[in-house]
């Protein structure tokens, strides 16, 4: 899943047909103080940051003329939020505000439909508001073989509790929403607060948008999306790589093919009294390429982190060929001698060809993830000892 | 809820699929499809025909290929369609294999489009066609037939139902039940991806159905809500069910947003499905040795 910055994500809701407000990006205060011009001197200044709160920690600030449009943003860029340094600044002009609403739309894992969310009431907690009061909340799933119907989308409204045009004009804007949600190929859409302006247009103030990777193929966006600054420079990699890659701090570094088996290796070395250093799935079918790649980020770790004492590797084989999961790992250890020792465990079918190979590079290779998991962790608490 | 009704496939013995299921393959041609296609029919899987655009007229391993399914049901009965066509071809093969009316689907494909999932899932409903996957090794009836990647040496016939989101994990768990002499009515990867075919409660519906299963294994993962979902069923289960839940560790997932918090069930945290899964009675495993203790304590209580 791809969360996308706040500029971002209007610039694509903006070419989906869904109004956003006029705005400009800045990294520097010079050019937030030239963005304030051109908007006509009052504007707001955003810092961009992946994670939520930057309201609360003052990151989201009015300015009244053009220097001080650039003084905020230097200060603004300046600043930091749970660990995410202010690289951008969104300066956007001021919208004179008679409503704030609220509207969502998700992907609703278990009904396996997409949910509209919508409240008359936005700009605050939305779950605050379906905790306290949840009949103000409008909720309803779309039906992806039909689409949204208009009178769907009003229903939404009504439930909301709009009336009369006010309701017409957000079942308009749902029905638009609910389009850019699937062109985009859209996980969320969170449109808060929905503005409705003293001159009746409805705009999006703020957006979170977190898009589909598995969709790249079809999204030039996500195709042209590099930088990513919530990533560690390691998990930037394996985004490049293929491979589903995050930073922990531990003693043991893993890898494995399947998330559900390296969550469960991440849960087993926590149970042999150590911690692992990072989580790797190269997905149930890892070609030699991928296995190769996923074993030099692990490598990467264990040399970057003079904490990861040992690497602990696990294939199972039933898509994945033992040449191409084993080549992989002797690709990789011959092109760069691991700096601490690797346990590993292969099963399912031709496992032995696998192991074979992975024995004759040096590998401890066990006959039960137990085992491998636990000579893993012990090697990595004893060094420490 | 949309999406969740399962269609009426009877099998003779365990769930969905047996030794006289008759399977299409969607994607048989292409390199990885083969390989698979050999597996198969090495373990004794009924594939009648495959289908691959443009390559009508072929054979693979002695399977006929044909370029549309249409053209394949004209010569074959077709009980079930394994795909694996590539993610971006794959809801196309999908709302095929439905809309030509063959009653279970089972996608193998990982990295399906989130969106086209939703389609598949909502066809299948609609069409009546039990939809397994996307992203899944398959189902497999130990000594019968495999539908999908199942590795052979890991599952053997037996008591237990195994239903799991994730599939090498799965191996690794009915391994080690084989090694301790327990095997397996049918084994299910149901599917990794965010939206899948069916919910879990479905499989686990069919297991309290079927005569041969005495006890379910189920292995869930943290994300989403499929596990609290299931527990409501649970509670009302005559058979033992024992469930082992990964990412109890793991750093908690990212968050969707206020609507991701209040649109899906509960937390998403393994934890918290520990607590709901053992509050309906689910014994809950801490390790993958507890999986296959707890298993065999059920299944001797189920004896009595």
């Amino acid at each position: 899943m791809m969360r996308l910055y706040e500029f971002e994500g209007k610039l694509l809701l903006a070419q989906n047909g869904i109004p956003v407000p006029r705005g400009e990006v800045a990294s520097n205060p010079e050019e937030a103080s030239i963005a304030a011009a051109a908007l006509g001197d009052a504007v707001v200044v955003k810092a961009q940051l992946l994670v939520g709160g930057r309201g609360k920690a003052g990151l989201v600030r009015p300015a009244a003329t053009r220097a001080e449009a650039g003084s905020i943003a230097a200060q603004i860029l300046d600043a930091s939020l749970s660990g995410q340094k202010v690289q951008r600044v969104l300066v956007e002009e001021r919208l004179q505000i008679a409503r704030e609403m609220y509207a969502s739309i998700s992907v609703d894992r278990l009904a396996g439909s997409p949910l509209i969310l919508a409240c008359a009431e936005g700009g605050v907690e939305i779950e605050e508001v379906a905790r306290a009061r949840p009949e103000a909340v409008a909720r309803h799933h779309v039906d992806v073989l039909k689409g949204l119907r208009a009178h769907e989308a009003l229903q939404v409204a009504k439930t909301a509790g709009l009336a009369g045009d006010d309701a017409v004009s957000f079942s308009r804007f749902l029905m638009q929403l609910y389009s850019a949600f699937c062109r985009m190929d859209a996980y969320l859409l969170e449109v808060n607060p929905l503005v409705a302006t003293t001159d009746g247009r409805l705009v999006a103030a703020d957006a979170k948008v977190i898009l589909d990777d598995d969709a790249a193929f079809r999204q030039p966006f996500l195709q042209g999306r590099r930088d990513d600054a919530a990533l560690t420079p390691l998990e930037r990699e394996g985004r490049e790589k293929k491979v589903s890659y995050v930073d922990l701090e531990g003693e043991v570094a893993i890898m494995g093919n399947g998330a559900g088996l390296v969550l469960s290796l991440l849960d087993l070395v926590r149970h042999y009294g150590a911690r692992p250093a990072n989580f790797l799935d190269t997905g149930g079918g890892a070609s030699r390429t991928k296995a190769r790649d996923a074993l030099t980020l692990v490598m990467k770790k264990a040399e970057q982190d003079p904490r990861v004492r040992s690497i602990l590797l696990a294939f199972s084989l039933s898509i994945s060929l033992p040449e191409d999961a084993a080549g992989g790992v002797l690709d990789a250890v011959a092109a760069r001698p691991p700096r601490v020792p690797i346990f590993a465990v292969v099963h399912g079918t031709r496992a032995e060809v696998g192991e074979e190979m992975l024995r004759s590079v040096g590998i401890k290779v066990f006959p039960s993830i137990q085992e491998a998991t636990r000579a893993a962790a012990l090697a990595a608490t004893r060094s420490n000892a | 809820m949309p999406g969740s009704e399962p269609c009426y496939l009877e099998a003779d013995v365990s769930i969905l699929v047996d030794s006289s299921t008759r399977v299409l393959v969607q994607g048989a041609t292409g390199r990885f499809g083969q390989i698979q296609t050999k597996l198969m029919l090495d373990y004794g899987t009924k594939i009648v025909a495959g289908v691959t655009p443009g390559r009508g007229g072929q054979e693979v391993l002695g399977v006929p290929i044909y370029d549309t399914i249409a053209e394949a049901k004209a010569k074959h009965s077709i009980d079930a369609s394994v795909i694996y066509v590539p993610a971006p071809f794959t809801l196309d093969a999908a709302t095929e294999a439905i809309e030509s009316g063959i009653p279970l689907v089972v996608v193998i494909t990982e990295g399906v489009p989130v969106h086209d999932a939703m389609r598949i899932r909502a066809l299948g409903a609609r069409h009546g066609s039990w939809v397994i996957g996307p992203n899944c090794p398959g189902i497999i009836t130990p000594g019968q037939t495999s539908l999908g990647m199942y590795p052979p040496s890991t599952a053997m016939p037996g008591p237990v139902g195994v239903a799991s989101r994730s599939g090498t994990l799965c191996f690794e768990v009915t391994k080690l039940m084989c090694e301790a002499g327990i095997g397996q009515t049918s084994c299910v990867g149901i599917g990794g991806d965010p939206v899948i075919g069916t919910n879990f409660v479905e499989y686990l519906k069919l297991f309290e159905k079927d005569p041969e299963t005495r006890a379910v294994v189920m292995i869930g993962e943290l994300g989403g809500g499929q596990e609290e979902h299931a527990a409501r069923f649970i509670a009302e289960m005559s058979k033992p069910v024992v469930a082992f839940i990964s990412g109890k560790t793991a750093p908690p997932e990212k968050r969707m947003g206020h609507a991701g918090a209040i649109s899906s069930e509960g937390s998403g945290l393994a934890v918290d499905k520990v607590r709901v899964l053992e509050s309906v009675g689910v014994r809950v495993a801490d390790t993958l040795d507890d999986i296959v203790r707890l298993t065999a304590e059920a299944l001797d209580g189920a004896n009595r």
